[in-house]
């Protein structure tokens, strides 16, 4: 690979990208400049945050900037769309603080990370559960009152 | 290590620590003694009467609370601490009256480290059972106290940390004289002769992966009055019932600070599996049948001790269950 192929596509500029991406929650972003394209798209439920693909424009017949996907996505951990928290033990999911009260979160709810999304009760240990990042509750897969398994899904974060 | 004490800036505190010796107390030598007009003075009464507080005021001779009453003193328990408690707990907090030890801790957390700090509170609004259930005490009749431990472990690994701080809580009372009698209902309250002494809710934050922040807070009768009994929707007895006389609170909660301690770093090093063949011995179901009141419904069966997890292991017609939540009580009581 040549290295006059990164002139135009570099890291900072990709890595801006996926703050943009991340800032307007816009699941996909495809960038043309000159002979490249680079198309930075929020995955589901991979484990690498985002996918940053980059590919040569079809006329151009040489450069290719292979992915740098590990070093750009990994140290901001972005929110990702379909991001799926899930039980950290075994125990009885609950909704609210108690029976009274609200619930922590519903569908739609913003979190922020390290706020309260529901408690796992397990042998009278009440385990606050947090987000583990910003974004907006798209799903909740338990229901109140209902045990839950290690490592079942309970929300889903985008 | 900090020991502070918040109740000397509260009125009633105040009032209360002067009469608390039972005696006639003049409500001009109390105005005087306070520094607050007669009829401010009248006003702390009532303040302290609505708190449950029993205080016989008569025309012309002054206030008396009605057996008087036996309050925290934070230098008292310091004084009667072990030494590895000591060594090891960071400070404790006194207040006159707040909504719940736990929360307290909880609410502290996102300010400070609060690893290894104790809150202690005279009179608590909102203590906390189970799932929101209040915690029903009565000023100086019961202990209700929290301590906040940083565990640099992940959630699950903190599984059986309720059973364990029961044995704490077990241990303290034994030393303070309870035997015959006393033992642990899964997961953890405190029972004597199958009646509840003591409760402990345990609260935990963190990352999955960790650190966890446990609050453990417990809840111990010691001289309930009859109104409060009456209005507990369980059998419950208390430590005066239990021994005959009454230690001093501060003694009381030096000897579970202590006890706690002690639990919490072996708990640290070894886990649940430290303590399993202590609760076995404690175990005051097994082999009987139970009910076990689970969200879901009930479960009948046999209960059969616990797994090395701290889970409670269930003979539901030859089938063995593990539960991980739920209410125990026995079918047949004694």
């Amino acid at each position: 690979m040549k290295e006059k192929g990164r002139s135009t596509m570099d890291i900072r500029k990709i890595k801006k990208l996926i703050d943009l991406l991340q800032e307007t929650g816009i699941a996909e972003i495809e960038i043309k400049e000159g002979e490249e394209s680079v198309r930075i798209s929020r995955q589901t439920n991979a484990a690498s945050a985002v996918s940053v693909q980059t590919f040569a424009a079809p006329q151009a017949p040489a450069p290719v900037v292979t992915a740098p996907a590990g070093a750009v996505a990994s140290p901001p951990a972005p929110a990702e769309e379909g991001h799926i928290l899930k039980a950290p033990m075994v125990g009885t999911y609950y909704a609210s603080a108690s029976p009274a009260s609200a619930a922590f979160v519903a569908v739609g709810s913003t979190v922020r990370k390290g706020d309260t999304l529901c408690i796992i009760e397990a042998m009278k240990i009440m385990n606050q559960i947090q987000a583990d990042r910003d974004g907006t509750i798209t799903a909740v897969h338990a229901e109140n009152g209902q045990p839950v398994e290690f490592d079942q899904p309970l929300f889903t974060i985008a | 290590m900090r020991f502070v004490s918040t109740t000397g800036e509260d009125r009633r505190w105040r009032l209360l620590s002067l009469i608390a010796d039972g005696a006639v107390h003049s409500g001009a030598a109390i105005a005087r003694h306070l520094r607050l007009s007669r009829t401010a003075v009248w006003q702390q009464v009532h303040a302290l009467q609505a708190l449950g507080l029993v205080i016989d005021a008569e025309r012309g001779s002054g206030y008396r609370l009605a057996g008087g009453i036996d309050l925290f003193d934070v230098s008292g328990i310091h004084s009667m601490l072990s030494a590895e408690a000591r060594r090891t707990l960071r400070g404790l907090r006194l207040y006159f009256e707040t909504d719940s030890t736990n929360q307290r801790l909880l609410d502290l957390a996102r300010a400070e480290d609060v690893h290894a700090q104790v809150c202690l509170a005279e009179i608590q609004t909102a203590g906390r059972g189970r799932r929101g259930r209040r915690w029903l005490g009565s000023a100086g009749g019961d202990v209700a106290l929290s301590l906040a431990w940083r565990f640099n472990a992940a959630l699950e690994a903190l599984a059986g940390l309720s059973l364990a701080a029961g044995i704490a809580v077990h241990r303290a009372l034994s030393r303070l004289g309870v035997d015959d009698g006393l033992m642990l209902k899964w997961p953890n309250d405190v029972v004597f002769r199958q009646q509840k002494l003591a409760g402990i809710l345990v609260e935990i934050q963190g990352e999955m992966g960790g650190p966890c922040l446990a609050v453990i807070g417990i809840g111990l009768n010691v001289d309930l009055p009859a109104a409060v009994r009456a209005e507990v929707q369980q059998p419950v007895t208390d430590l005066k019932s239990a021994l005959g006389t009454v230690p001093t609170r501060n003694a009381i909660v030096a000897q579970l600070l202590g006890e706690l301690v002690g639990v919490l770093r072996e708990f640290e090093a070894r886990g649940f599996g430290a303590f399993a063949e202590e609760w076995a011995r404690l175990d005051a179901a097994y082999g009987r049948e139970v009910d076990v009141h689970l969200p879901s419904g009930v479960a009948h069966g046999v209960a059969m001790g616990v797994t090395e997890d701290g889970a409670l292991r269930l003979n539901v017609a030859g089938a063995d269950r593990r539960l991980h939540s739920g209410e125990v009580s026995l079918r047949f009581p004694p």
